[in-house]
């Protein structure tokens, strides 16, 4: 099963099982534009990052301006530290593969 | 319970529809007793006064008549003019404010701004009604992503929390009432 998000006029999707949780923009504090943000996210350190550095085919003409995410999904922990990325909005009906 | 002035036209019309009816009820007492008791009635009052009281004495149920007919219509254009909250629709007594203005005017204002005030009432409800719903859809959909996860306790809990939340604000809007409406 996959979750359809969108993320500067980019439209992704992604499995289920990879999200653990969902977590407000508002409930951070200081997100701004960057490669990658590092924050305590549970207790453990947690690589804040734009989809397209997930996703490196895409390209960037494509990609709108940046802007405060209104989600951060907090991705499957792999190694030390975790990953997270940037989410403007999401589906929450979830699409079967 | 504060008793408001009420507006000129309808107090005019009050006590004309009253002294109508008073005089009304005079001059058909004069009107019956003048057949049988003219001489006897007249030498109670001055000469220069009963001089003008002849005619009224002659034609009594005429003129009772004609006052019973202002007092009537008195009393209809005065329920015209009474705005629509200052009438007793309920058992209780119920004494309103009048404005001095024209009733359509009156009711008008009094309208939309009881609309306006249950608009503000209903829009508060509903955004709230709204942020509890939302945060019931992502706790669960917080659970459902982990659900045998450290905070899977707490997101159920929370969300049953904002349904419970929820469904006191739908009783709230059900109970809503403005101006016993």
């Amino acid at each position: 099963m996959k979750i359809l998000f969108q993320r500067r006029s980019v439209s992704y999707s992604i499995t289920k099982s990879e999200v653990t949780r969902v977590v407000r923009g508002e409930e951070l504090d200081s997100i701004f534009e960057a490669v990658f943000l590092v924050r305590i996210l549970d207790g453990h350190p947690t690589l804040l990052l734009e989809p397209t550095n997930l996703f490196p085919e895409i390209n960037d003409a494509a990609v709108s301006p940046w802007t405060k995410p209104n989600y951060i999904f907090i991705l499957q922990r792999d190694g030390d530290a975790g990953r997270a990325v940037f989410v403007d909005s999401f589906d929450r009906r979830l699409v079967y593969d | 319970m504060t008793r408001k002035k009420m507006p000129p036209t309808v107090s005019f019309l009050k006590y004309l529809g009253l002294l109508s009816f008073i005089i009304g009820i005079v001059l058909t007492y004069i009107s019956v007793k003048s057949y049988s008791l003219t001489v006897e009635y007249l030498q109670y009052f001055p000469s220069w006064f009963s001089w003008d009281l002849k005619p009224v004495i002659q034609e009594g149920s005429i003129f009772s008549a004609v006052f019973f007919a202002i007092a009537y219509l008195s009393s209809s254009l005065l329920y015209r003019f009474l705005p629509v909250e200052s009438r007793n629709m309920s058992d209780n007594l119920m004494i309103k404010k009048i404005e001095s203005e024209s009733g359509e005017k009156y009711k008008e204002k009094n309208f939309s701004k009881n609309e306006q005030k249950f608009a503000e009432i209903i829009h508060e409800k509903l955004d709230s009604l709204s942020k509890q719903l939302d945060g019931a859809r992502h706790d669960l959909f917080n659970l459902m992503l982990d659900i045998n996860g450290i905070h899977s306790a707490d997101d159920a809990q929370k969300s049953l929390d904002s349904l419970e939340k929820s469904i006191a604000i739908i009783k709230d809007l059900k109970k809503l009432k403005v101006d016993g409406k």
